[in-house]
């Protein structure tokens, strides 16, 4: 498969417009993933539908554009809910996508009872030749229903290796191999899993087929306890940059080279960051050249005899470690024993707090903001915890914020306005969804409810009366960035 | 970004007991103190766009609760001496 050279290029966030409208034209690829704009409406047959008018505006700039699935990875045994297939290749159509990618990895299992659940956390697939066949049949059912090339991102991977596993470069090199898919290098996951204990950077990259490197990723992380965490939260780390200059003259279908940062850290980064960082990449794409065929960049490793299946079979490693971040203190046997301690998995359950709490306060923050300014610390992350318990993840944030609200709702906690603010929120996030204004009641003056929490403070004695708030529906606000703070 | 922060008043609902407002459904009541934090309602319902780093929103928000509540504290102490 031969993949078009198509530049340097940035994952689309809010924000970074300035840069896609740059006259200077330095920003030749737009990579959208299409989930983080999808709009979720459980009760439809056809759940996930895509912003279209948005889509088209992104269209009507003037990158090339690339897809890139950020909710229905592919690396583990479970084939990832088949309605997703026709928004993505919406998107993809749309968008006129040169090429499609997603993860190898998983983030979908059972738990005791084989109720499906949602890990809320890419977690790492089965590295053994089982989990290379179930890798690869999920890759086909998704890849066989797009009309692009397709690939799969390197991950990052917390855990201390298992015995018997295979190393991650084997695992991705059969994988793409037996599946006859491109390869999306994060070169800063690579980099991170070395820095946390596991392959290095140059026993990956000499195990794996460069010529099935479609697309470098790039990114920021940051050091988090003992771990070096993929947080795309700023500046590449240098000797990221370092790995990419040696490595980009060897990958004779290199496609692009895309930087990636998280929404929340662009105010501190800033566009400027944003823009060093494609500098840096227009650097690193000029070391491109023509590869000849007897070019090598790392001597051959000696071959190994590869894992043998380990006893293990994918859907029972993803039951095991989903258990373990979802449901902690079931230690039903040696895997399991062994995964509880391992440090990393206290880390993943962390890390996927904050996911779930952040995708509430997306959408509930007043409510959120209230409770935090009613309750002491403790108390607020006691609650959190027991929320996180007892209810498993969602991929959508406007289903853990429906979650999070009927939690709070059962606790019947006495917070003045606590449940008047949670149903405006809740009706909110309803009519940001469907366009339709709603009313809500108040006992008192939701301005200055809402004012009073704006300022951090706890209203106290407000005024009494009946109130009924229309909310309306925004409007569309597209490429509107000028109070972003640089 | 222009995030509408005016509550209109009906007036005419005035006349009866139930007063009648009306609020957009993406307001920032905190503009002047939550300006550092991106918002848009194009990623506010759909998937998160990473699960495998660190989501700061929550510790955003909680840096700003504590933030205040000192400031608070620190009012409360200047009014006592």
């Amino acid at each position: 498969m031969k993949i078009e050279p198509l530049g340097v290029g940035l994952v689309y966030i809010p924000g970074l417009e300035p840069l896609f409208e740059s006259p200077d034209g330095a920003v030749q690829v737009l990579e959208l993933e299409p989930q983080v704009l999808w709009r979720y409406f459980p009760n439809k047959d056809q759940p996930y539908q895509n912003q279209l008018e948005f889509l088209k505006r992104l269209q009507a700039l003037p990158q090339a554009k690339t897809i890139h699935g950020v909710g229905f990875p592919v690396g583990g045994s479970r084939i990832p809910d088949p309605r997703h297939i026709l928004p993505l290749r919406e998107a993809i159509q749309t968008l006129n996508g040169a090429w499609a990618s997603e993860h190898l990895v998983f983030n979908e299992s059972v738990d005791a009872q084989g109720n499906s659940v949602q890990t809320g956390f890419f977690l790492p697939p089965l590295a053994t030749p089982a989990g290379v066949e179930a890798a690869c049949r999920t890759i086909t059912a998704v890849s066989g229903k797009l009309p692009v090339p397709f690939a799969v991102e390197t991950p990052t991977n917390y855990l201390k290796p298992i015995p018997g596993e295979m190393s991650d470069g084997q695992f991705t090199a059969a994988v793409v191999e037996a599946a006859d898919c491109g390869i999306l290098l994060d070169l800063h996951n690579i980099w991170s899993n070395e820095r946390n204990g596991r392959q290095t950077v140059e026993d990956f990259l000499s195990e794996i087929p460069l010529d099935r490197v479609y697309e470098i990723h790039l990114a920021g992380g940051l050091k988090y306890g003992d771990y070096w965490l993929d947080a795309h939260s700023g500046d590449i780390p240098p000797p990221v940059i370092e790995w990419a200059r040696r490595l980009i003259p060897y990958l004779p279908n290199l496609g692009a080279v895309i930087y990636e940062i998280l929404p929340a850290y662009l105010p501190r980064f800033g566009l400027e960051g944003v823009r060093r960082a494609v500098d840096e990449m227009h650097d690193l794409w000029s070391c491109r050249r023509a590869a000849q065929e007897s070019d090598s960049l790392f001597k051959k490793p000696e071959p190994k005899t590869l894992a043998t299946d380990n006893g293990l079979t994918p859907e029972v490693w993803e039951r095991k470690l989903s258990a373990q971040i979802l449901f902690p203190g079931e230690y039903e046997d040696e895997l399991s024993r062994q995964l509880a301690n391992d440090p990393a998995v206290a880390l993943i359950r962390e890390l996927n707090r904050k996911f779930r709490l952040s995708a509430v306060i997306s959408n509930l923050r007043m409510s959120i903001r209230l409770l935090m300014l009613s309750l002491d610390e403790a108390s607020f992350d006691r609650l959190v915890a027991n929320y996180c318990f007892s209810r498993t993840p969602d991929r959508f944030a406007v289903n853990e914020a429906h979650h999070f609200a009927d939690y709070i709702r059962k606790l019947d906690l006495e917070i003045p306005y606590l449940y008047e603010l949670l149903n405006y929120e809740i009706t909110a996030m309803d009519v940001i969804a469907d366009g339709q204004a709603r009313s809500v009641p108040f006992t008192t003056d939701p301005q200055t409810l809402l004012e009073t929490l704006g300022r951090g403070e706890l209203p106290v004695d407000l005024p009494t009366a009946d109130y009924e708030a229309e909310i309306t529906p925004p409007e569309e606000r597209v490429f509107e960035t000028q109070n972003l703070i640089h | 970004m222009e995030y509408p922060t005016a509550i209109a008043l009906d007036k005419d609902a005035l006349r009866s007991n139930v007063v009648r407002v009306t609020i957009p459904a993406k307001a920032m009541f905190d503009l002047k103190k939550m300006q550092k934090i991106t918002e848009s309602v194009l990623d506010q319902l759909g998937c998160s766009n990473c699960h495998s780093g660190h989501d700061i929103r929550f510790d955003i928000e909680r840096q700003f609760i504590v933030d205040e509540k000192l400031k608070v504290h620190s009012q409360m102490e200047l009014m006592r001496r």
